[in-house]
């Protein structure tokens, strides 16, 4: 049905088609075609275009809902206490010695690690997956590989970023977990200017 | 003292939870995976009462096989908690068991570390 | 024309995490997402407990979907597409047979917007997402995204799910609407 619609069927009297006039408006080029600025009906058709534009502008003027008005903030708990009965810890992985049966989900240790990484200066961390090392079903006992993705601020260079948090993750791995962890790779995703990390800080501990 | 089955199983959980819940580093004990995941098994699952803590008689007599899910502390090894807490849960389920017809003679701890909080 | 802030920047980071079950990171998201997709949802609404809940089913749905989100659009794209589908299916249950693609008479509102924020409000404002009612969906939502949230018309196609050629026609006719219907107040 859309393919269908006659577009261009309102024209000017001047021949130009009124969705081409708005649409040359919307593009920003209605000023390199001396055109409109000579011819009354598209200035006209213009005109109509730029005081429904002055509508719009009202209301955003009137109607501002700030960051964190009281209906977002309603929405915000309300989904993160359904996002809460839905929680997705991952794979079980091994702590302690093969006979041991002692375990830490794949969430909670990538949360450990990714903290451990994000302790370095200008460095954020993204994806974690945590995996037996080799082949085996998700409760096999035994070592198991970390695979982080990180970002980090220009200051840093891609190998001393890497060595550093590799670094940290293991002894993460060692001290707070206790988790056998004997390959870390570690990706670089990107290195930016600066990294704004205002309102990443304030992680709650429940 | 020697109630009905269901009892002791009852009782043998309370006193697993206890015991789990007074090791140093536990910051609470959490519903289990099942409990957590979504869709119709996790449903069930809470529908009969999976808690943090599950309770199991093993196929010999006298065995047990105790469940526990629970939330480290940050500043505590995952890892030492976890085995503090397993032989704290292998004694409470010792005494618990220790007047019934059928005294605890192998018990079995599976600990699940769900959040470092 | 946008008057929303650029997606952080850390956005495609943040969906990772919430991704692999990082609840935190996903409330970081829904909070600085929040704002802007109810604003989306009470233009394409018309406001009130509706646009709410659409926010908060589309932010549900999202954390479901997100392992499998490989972010080949912006978190802040997907999001405006999962908004305006449910938005759209909303209004399209409410009128189900309207056929508001030709130039219609103005429709009555369908919702006022609160009275609280009428009082703010000048009278001409108040016309204007009155006379929104008298739009199809799809016309109501492309012209909502482009004047509102100042999405170029490939967005708009991606985020409604219609042809770049589509949303050109839906645009001017909801502007050949609109501008008819405040006509008066110019």
């Amino acid at each position: 049905m859309a393919l269908n619609e006659p577009l261009d069927s309102e024209e000017l009297p001047c021949g130009r088609s009124l969705q081409d006039v708005w649409e040359s408006w919307d593009e920003g080029t209605t000023g390199k075609d001396p055109h409109y600025a000579s011819c009354p009906h598209c200035s006209a058709a213009l005109a109509e275009l730029r005081a429904l534009g002055d509508f719009v502008e009202q209301s955003r003027a009137a109607a501002p809902e700030p960051p964190g008005a009281p209906d977002a903030r309603a929405v915000t708990t309300r989904v993160m206490d359904i996002v809460r009965l839905e929680l997705r810890p991952g794979r079980r992985l091994p702590l302690g010695e093969p006979d041991e049966d002692a375990w830490i989900v794949e969430a909670a240790a990538a949360k450990t690690f990714r903290a451990a990484a994000e302790s370095l200066p200008g460095v954020r961390a993204g994806s974690c997956r945590i995996e037996p090392l080799g082949a085996g079903s998700g409760t096999s006992r035994g070592p198991v590989r970390v695979r982080l993705a990180v970002t980090a601020e220009l200051t840093w260079t891609v190998p001393r970023l890497a060595d550093a948090v590799r670094e940290r993750v293991a002894r993460a791995a060692r001290e707070a977990i206790g988790l056998d962890v004997q390959a870390i790779d570690i990706e670089v995703v990107d290195l930016v200017d600066t990294m704004d990390t205002t309102d990443t800080t304030d992680r709650r501990t429940r | 003292m020697n109630g009905r089955p269901a009892d002791l199983d009852a009782r043998v959980r309370e006193a697993a939870a206890a015991a789990a819940r007074s090791v140093p580093g536990v910051a609470f004990l959490r519903p289990g995976l099942s409990g957590l995941l979504r869709g119709r098994a996790g449903r069930a699952a809470r529908g009969a009462g999976a808690g943090a803590v599950r309770v199991r008689r093993g196929g010999a007599p006298g065995s047990w096989e105790i469940g526990v899910e629970l939330a480290t502390l940050r500043g505590h090894r995952a890892l030492d908690v976890t085995r503090s807490v397993r032989s704290a849960v292998r004694r409470a389920v010792g005494e618990e068991t220790a007047s019934a017809a059928r005294p605890a003679e192998h018990v079995t701890v599976t600990v699940t570390v769900t959040d470092i909080a | 024309m946008a008057d929303e802030a650029e997606p952080a920047a850390d956005d495609a980071l943040l969906a990772a995490r919430a991704g692999e079950g990082d609840e935190d990171a996903f409330e970081t998201l829904v909070r600085r997402h929040g704002p802007v997709l109810l604003r989306l949802a009470s233009h394409l609404l018309g406001g009130g407990t509706d646009a709410e809940d659409a926010v908060q089913e589309a932010f549900v749905q999202a954390w479901r979907r997100l392992p499998e989100f490989r972010g080949d659009a912006t978190f802040r794209t997907w999001m405006y597409r999962i908004v305006t589908n449910r938005c759209l299916n909303q209004l399209r249950a409410r009128r189900p047979t309207a056929p508001l693609d030709a130039v219609a008479e103005p429709a009555a509102p369908e919702h006022q917007v609160s009275p609280a924020r009428t009082a703010e409000n000048t009278a001409a404002v108040v016309a204007l997402h009155a006379a929104l009612a008298g739009l199809s969906p799809e016309q109501r939502a492309c012209w909502v995204l482009r004047e509102f949230h100042g999405l170029s018309y490939e967005d708009i196609a991606h985020t409604v799910g219609i042809s770049h050629q589509a949303v050109r026609g839906r645009i001017f006719r909801a502007r050949r609407y609109l501008t008819e219907a405040m006509e008066a107040w110019r």
